[in-house]
């Protein structure tokens, strides 16, 4: 058994809102293991956003652990954290809310490899080059300004610039939810390619069950704030428990075919 | 008697020198739930304005449309109620819910300040709207995402039109409450035998509930159908790839459980 990379225990965030308390994470606990992509499912308001600000340090938990590749992640300061930091990235669903507007394709990716310095800086452009090249893009295209460049590639360079860093684990937080169905796919495909190659863990997050099992190997399913079911996509499909997962596997929608009508 | 709410002949519209939309010829009939879908950039918004008449003023238009059933170009708000993708931007915020669902009623059936508010009250509880009372006095920024959208909806039929266009209206929705939606506007439409005009970049919720699926490409109409024979046999390729690019449980997983 691999030890695992993340370990969350009794994570919980609590809101106040119109002088009520409402509770945004209550004690989640899970843990990925190097490799793997755990799917986190759930509705609009049942907390998984918060657990992934909680998860990258936007925003302090009241209670609760994290432990990242054997270090408690909350309590790292300083350089121990900005070290830390590049092993954790993440990947949001408006790429172009996370970049500067005014910057070059290039620009996006040599940030993080100044900030961590990854690399020496002489080596920074053919690096540039090759983090391209990994996500399936043109080096021609390192000039470009982000604004002109297309949804789907967008978000391959946010994909990129999460790479850059060399990192362990990768929160994806809605990041194919706004694409293209005909680019929707290669993304998702490149995403387990790169996993395949580097051992990355992924942490996906989306509120389409469909999208969820296609890459995850476990999945959990939030509610109000808590995780109400843990299983493997194929069990979560097949036999949803909690209301929360069967709303969710109920509300998927399905190609209908005129052989369906026939049956 | 025509069976036909509208035809649309050789329909243009251009931003500049920027065609939105090219040539588009098409039926839309009288009671029909018809779904356009397309990609970003297919023109399938601009569509939807354009026979709304809610172009801004810099678009420029070009070919026919004749509503037989109207005989004359329908009025927005009266002859068609209009639904967005985004409820938090086309509801007013400083308007109580009560009186976004009532204006519809008062403007364009001529209803009282009181029965206009009996109208929303019945409208609310038709689109299942949480304790009707209270939320009738309260504001847009009060209300979840998925009841915005009741709102918008509820004000959206308020004058009773006979044809509705639905925008994207699911697409900032979770999809429990996609699923509600769309089970609310085929009851609406079913009940009150309104027209419909669906447009979606997700083939298969249109596979699921349109009569007949129009699929748009860069502007351009590239098939027409009726829904379940364009999911089985596609006419084009382009729909092909967006069949087989749909995502559900029965798609190959791209990787395997871990135990």
């Amino acid at each position: 058994m691999t030890e695992p990379l993340l370990e969350i225990s009794g994570l919980s965030k609590t809101f106040v809102s119109g002088g009520r308390r409402v509770s945004a994470v209550e004690s989640v606990s899970f843990d990925i293991r190097p490799g793997e992509t755990v799917g986190l499912v759930g509705g609009s308001g049942s907390g998984k956003s918060t657990l992934a600000r909680l998860l990258l340090r936007l925003t302090p938990p009241e209670s609760g652990r994290i432990r990242f590749e054997g270090k408690d992640w909350l309590d790292l300061s300083g350089n121990a954290l900005r070290r830390a930091r590049a092993r954790l990235q993440m990947v949001f669903q408006d790429p172009l809310a996370a970049f500067n507007p005014r910057a070059t394709v290039a620009d996006v990716l040599m940030d993080p490899l100044r900030i961590h310095g990854t690399v020496v800086p002489a080596a920074r452009p053919k690096e540039v080059e090759r983090l391209l090249e990994r996500v399936g893009l043109p080096s021609a295209l390192a000039e470009r300004s982000v604004l002109d460049v297309s949804g789907g590639q967008r978000q391959r360079v946010a994909i990129a610039r999460a790479l850059a860093t060399r990192p362990a684990l990768i929160v994806l937080d809605e990041a194919v939810s706004a694409l293209d169905v005909s680019v929707r796919r290669k993304v998702l495909e490149l995403l387990v390619a790169l996993q395949k190659e580097n051992g990355l863990a992924y942490l996906f997050i989306s509120h389409d069950l469909a999208v969820v099992r296609a890459v995850s190997h476990r999945v959990l399913v939030m509610d109000a704030g808590r995780i109400v079911e843990a299983a493997t996509a194929s069990r979560i499909i097949e036999d949803p428990q909690s209301d929360a997962a069967k709303a969710l596997v109920r509300a998927v929608p399905k190609l209908e075919s005129e052989n369906d009508a026939a049956t | 008697m025509t069976d036909l709410l509208a035809t649309i002949r050789r329909l243009s519209v251009a931003y500049g020198d920027v065609d939105a939309v090219r040539g588009l010829s098409f039926d839309i009939r009288l009671g029909e739930r018809l779904a356009i879908i397309g990609e970003s950039g297919s023109g399938k918004s601009t569509f939807a304005r354009a026979i709304a008449g809610l172009l801004p003023p810099r678009a420029s238009l070009s070919g026919e449309m004749d509503w037989p059933c109207f005989g004359r170009p329908p009025l927005p708000g009266r002859d068609l109620g209009f639904v967005f993708q985004d409820p938090g931007s086309s509801l007013n915020p400083v308007l109580t819910i009560g009186e976004q669902i009532a204006e519809g009623a008062r403007r364009h059936l001529g209803y009282s300040a009181s029965e206009a508010w009996q109208r929303a009250r019945e409208l609310a509880g038709r689109v299942y709207l949480p304790q009707p009372d209270t939320i009738l006095n309260a504001f847009p920024h009060q209300l979840s995402g998925g009841q915005k959208q009741r709102v918008a909806i509820a004000a959206a039929i308020s004058s009773r039109p006979r044809f509705l266009i639905a925008d994207e209206v699911t697409s900032a929705l979770d999809m429990v409450v996609q699923a509600e939606i769309v089970s609310l506007l085929r009851r609406l439409v079913a009940e009150d035998g309104m027209t419909l005009l669906f447009i979606t970049h997700d083939i298969a919720l249109a596979s699921s509930f349109a009569d007949r699926i129009v699929v748009f490409r860069n502007g351009e109409l590239v098939e027409i159908g009726a829904a379940k024979a364009v999911v089985s046999r596609p006419a084009d390729v382009y729909t092909a790839e967006l069949i087989a690019g749909h995502i559900d449980f029965t798609t190959p997983r791209l990787v395997e459980d871990m135990p």
